[in-house]
């Protein structure tokens, strides 16, 4: 059994017992006309609190708060745990005020994006490694020039080459514009190949037209095609990486706003 | 095998930093500048330069960091030759997720910013719809919180201020109904609700109440009105809902449910004390089995019928008993109107007792006092507090000259102002018999007149203590025989003023017997008051102090049991049921049980015990002979009294209330708000 094997079977343990250990408490906090939904959330309060201090942790790194690989597995399984907690604290009733609604329904996708990101960070990086090169997501437009520059020089044929018309015209009907960012994002989402063998296939259907010699350079193009398809796998899978937290990073904000206009309301108005 | 794209060699891979808020402006088209932009966003690129005018020529100015000195220099009008290569820095993903959630942040802030102005209604930040009941109230949100009164109050109302019962005040505005102590356990007084719980205690199967701190009874804690009802769940949301375990968090005595270990109804109903005594056992069995049934209303076969004497009542909950009129008048009206009983009396010229100084003529002494021979030997209890003016008797009932005196001073003082003379000897707490002496008043000028003609004179010169005039000798009738009369009356015969019950339901016996039942017991209780109440308590129906007599039921107190109020008050149960305030823990609906078996419907739980060995109309648990060896009614109320009927099953009951019907639970048969009938 590896580490992370061991790590995911403790803290989803640790998750399991906790939520566990919450029901039990709240139904006998129930039984006991003590009011555990309120009890409830202000855990829930300190959940919420603790997740979106995350951020500010890795802000604040000058500042020794502990590993910041600790801090995400705490994220991580505090944040699985937040989901019974917010259960038992709604009754898994829906909620019918306008602030509880928007509450829940920030809550909701801010967990759920918490959750699609996790799956994202765990399978996406085994599939970078698998296919292409890694390379910096930031270097990608970088090297999307050179293979650019590459491939024309390609068409723009060899030192002792005359040009092929026949090359300029696949380059400029089906690989211009391929060569000019990254492309098929869709398709490399969802692990499609499609686009690549249909331009594959396009510059094979013009070989037959081509001498020996241009069939060397169409060789060249198709390697800078399928290096560039890489590249795009690559910024496809890495923007995926960071795109979630678009969702995730910005509704934390707003959950913690409306959590505490929550909390204000509802201990203004409970009677205690 | 293609040559590597990325190099990682310190010259041709420089350091990214994702975390900057701008990358070069170029970037996205693959050719970002080493510089990179600035912190505030600016391109970093300084191609051109400001060339440096020296002498009528101009110098190049370009730093070495850009590039140096450029070959061609500056142009012949001064401005630099080369041309401008700066690009428009764009924001990292970084910088934009940050502006994201600043956005964000901003509106969900403005919108609650917006929800709590003065300017907003409060039902918009409602946490949901209320339960259909209290909807009309949905758009005013202080008609239930006091938080709703003032919006700047919010925080201060959510952190700080700890009113925890202000919103229960609210809600007993409309739910006036809940009892003196609203927010006690059951809504009971923790001192009554303590009693109560003692009493059940007395059963070995009732029901345990936590002796620890957290139990609110014993804590005196307060029970806000949401601890349990919980409101914006919907228009449909139960809000009386309680579950059984909820209900043991005081009642620590636990079982899985009413099936298995609920107490047995041990005392239900036939120990369970009646406004009335009746035996149904003895009535049935004995009494209505009788060949010469004296009832002139019913006949054999309508009596032995339960809906004879019971019916439900129009809501079909409570099973009534129908009136004396209907019922027990056809056997018991004779012994209340025919009974030979001379009637109670008030006031009597009672003889002398024989033991007083009065060695003297006695004329001479205390005037005219027209005795007969079969004049009382004690006065009655009222005349003795008339005359001595307050409850704390003398301890004796015996006449004496003295007691003439003041007697004849009564007498003369109601014939000048009426029954004024006779409410101020009495204190203004004795209001129940305030009502009484108003009819005695008339009978007394009467006899002040008929029996004393010379009252004025000689309280005259009795007061300037001269002889007493001498006047003739009041006649005396020679045959006393019981008067045909009912009611007040004056029999000059023994010389008394009496009162001969009228019917059932007499008023003066009953106003009498309210305002002796109370007092009976206290320590503080006159002489003359245990008196009369002896005399109208004895169920021997003697009508004579001291006399036993033929038996007779239908005395009131016969039938009419005695019960304490919770401030310790004795009083007597004139009705067959309680109908005031009290503490109804269980309710039960007879209509839809009585469908189920409609032939036996009755006795299918009430029993009639036919194996009672004991059948004397005397039962220890009905009355008690006193040291004088007179019988008295039983007033200890924790005394059980034996209705005849045997107790009713927890089994039977179960046999529907069970699991399988899903009826089974604490409320199915239990109030928690336990005021009202």
């Amino acid at each position: 059994m590896t580490h992370f094997v061991r790590r995911r079977i403790t803290g989803l343990t640790l998750v399991v017992v906790l939520s566990l250990l919450l029901t039990a408490a709240t139904r006998l906090m129930e039984d006991n006309l003590l009011r555990p939904r309120t009890w409830l959330g202000w855990v829930l309060v300190v959940i919420v609190l603790f997740l979106a201090s995350y951020r500010l942790r890795k802000q604040l790194a000058m500042l020794p708060l502990g590993a910041s690989a600790a801090w995400l597995q705490c994220h991580i399984y505090v944040g699985l745990l937040s989901a019974p907690v917010f259960l038992l604290h709604t009754g898994a009733r829906w909620p019918g005020g306008g602030i509880e609604v928007v509450t829940a329904v920030l809550f909701l996708t801010v967990f759920c994006t918490g959750i699609l990101g996790l799956f994202l960070t765990r399978m996406i990086p085994p599939r970078l490694t698998d296919r292409g090169e890694e390379v910096i997501r930031e270097r990608i437009p970088v090297f999307i020039r050179i293979l650019r520059e590459e491939a024309e020089a390609s068409v723009a044929g060899a030192k002792n080459a005359a040009p092929s018309e026949v090359l300029s015209d696949v380059y400029l009907n089906h690989l211009h514009s391929f060569f000019q960012r990254p492309k098929n994002f869709v398709s490399h989402v969802f692990h499609s190949t499609k686009p690549r063998t249909a331009l594959l296939n396009a510059l094979d259907d013009t070989r037959r037209f081509l001498n020996t010699q241009h069939e060397q350079t169409m060789e060249q193009l198709a390697a800078c095609v399928r290096r560039k398809d890489d590249l795009d796998y690559q910024y496809a899978m890495q923007s995926l990486l960071k795109y979630w937290l678009f969702l995730h990073v910005p509704l934390t904000w707003g959950l913690v706003v409306f959590t505490c206009s929550h909390v204000v309301t509802a201990m203004a108005f409970t009677s205690r | 095998m293609t040559d590597p794209l990325q190099q990682f060699d310190w010259k041709s891979s420089s350091y990214e930093r994702p975390g900057d808020a701008w990358v070069c402006g170029r970037a996205c088209a693959g050719a970002p500048c080493r510089l990179g932009p600035s912190a505030d966003g600016e391109c970093s690129v300084r191609s051109q330069c400001t060339p440096e005018k020296i002498g009528d020529r101009y110098r190049c100015t370009r730093s070495v960091l850009y590039g140096g000195k450029c070959a061609d220099g500056p142009n012949p009008d001064g401005t630099c030759c080369q041309a401008d290569e700066s690009c428009q820095p764009a924001m990292s993903l970084m910088k934009r997720r940050k502006i994201a959630g600043v956005i964000c942040a901003s509106i969900s802030l403005a919108v609650c910013l917006i929800l709590f102005s003065d300017s907003t209604p409060l039902t918009l930040v409602s946490p949901g719809k209320v339960t259909s009941a209290h909807a009309a109230l949905e758009a005013n949100c202080t008609a239930c919180h006091v938080a709703g009164e003032a919006h700047s109050g919010l925080l201060s109302n959510a952190f700080l201020s700890r009113n925890s019962l202000a919103d229960s005040e609210k809600c007993l505005k409309c739910h006036q109904d809940i009892g003196d102590a609203p927010w006690a356990p059951h809504s009971v007084a923790g001192h009554l609700l303590a009693e109560s719980t003692a009493n059940a205690a007395v059963s070995s199967n009732s029901f345990g109440v936590s002796g620890k701190p957290g139990g609110y009874v014993h804590s005196g804690q307060q029970l806000a009105c949401a601890t349990c009802h919980q409101e914006h769940h919907g228009r449909s949301f139960d809000l009386a809902e309680l579950s059984d375990q909820q209900c043991q968090t005081c009642h620590k005595t636990q079982f899985d449910d009413f099936a298995h270990g609920h107490p047995e109804f041990e005392n239900f109903p036939h120990e369970t004390r009646p406004n009335i005594y009746f035996d149904h056992a003895r009535h049935i069995n004995a009494y209505f089995a009788a060949v010469d049934l004296p009832s002139q209303t019913l006949d054999k076969d309508s009596l032995t019928a339960c809906s004879t004497c019971h019916q439900q009542d129009a809501a079909g909950g409570m099973m009534l008993t129908a009136d004396f009129q209907h019922t027990c008048a056809g056997c018991h009206e004779s012994q209340i109107v025919d009974l030979p009983f001379p009637g109670v009396p008030f006031f009597a010229v009672t003889q002398v007792a024989e033991d007083s100084d009065t060695e003297q003529d006695e004329v001479s002494v205390y005037g005219q006092w027209p005795v007969t021979e079969s004049s009382l030997r004690q006065m009655p209890p009222v005349m003795s507090l008339l005359v001595h003016g307050d409850t704390a008797g003398i301890g004796s009932l015996s006449m004496t000259p003295e007691l003439i005196w003041q007697c004849k001073e009564l007498l003369l003082r109601v014939r000048n102002v009426g029954e004024v003379a006779l409410a101020e000897r009495v204190p203004e707490s004795h209001s129940l018999l305030h009502g009484i002496l108003c009819e005695l008043a008339p009978l007394l000028i009467t006899v002040s007149s008929s029996w004393f003609p010379g009252l004025r004179d000689e309280l005259a010169a009795h007061t300037a203590e001269q002889p007493l005039p001498n006047f003739p000798d009041v006649a005396t009738p020679e045959h006393q025989a019981m008067p045909p009369v009912r009611g007040w009356y004056i029999s000059d015969g023994d010389r008394t003023i009496r009162y001969r019950p009228v019917a059932h339901a007499d008023p003066v016996l009953r106003r009498l017997l309210d305002y002796l039942v109370p007092r009976i017991g206290q320590e503080s209780v006159s002489t003359e008051l245990v008196e009369l109440f002896t005399a109208l308590s004895n169920p021997s129906g003697s009508g004579e102090i001291h006399r036993s007599g033929p038996l007779a039921t239908g005395r009131c107190l016969s039938c009419h049991t005695t019960s304490t109020d919770r401030d310790g008050t004795l009083r007597v149960n004139w009705n067959t049921k309680v109908l005031g305030d009290y503490f109804a823990f269980t309710r039960f609906r007879h209509d839809p049980h009585t469908q189920i078996d409609v032939a036996n419907s009755c006795l299918t739980c009430h029993q009639i015990l036919n194996d009672q060995q004991q059948l004397d109309f005397y039962r220890p648990e009905y009355f008690r002979r006193d040291d004088l060896g007179l019988w008295q009614p039983q007033p200890e109320t924790s005394c059980p009294l034996t209705s005849g009927l045997g107790p009713v099953k927890r089994s039977h009951c179960a046999s529907c209330h069970n699991e399988s019907t899903a009826s089974h639970g604490c409320l199915e048969c239990h109030n928690y708000h336990v005021h009202g009938p």
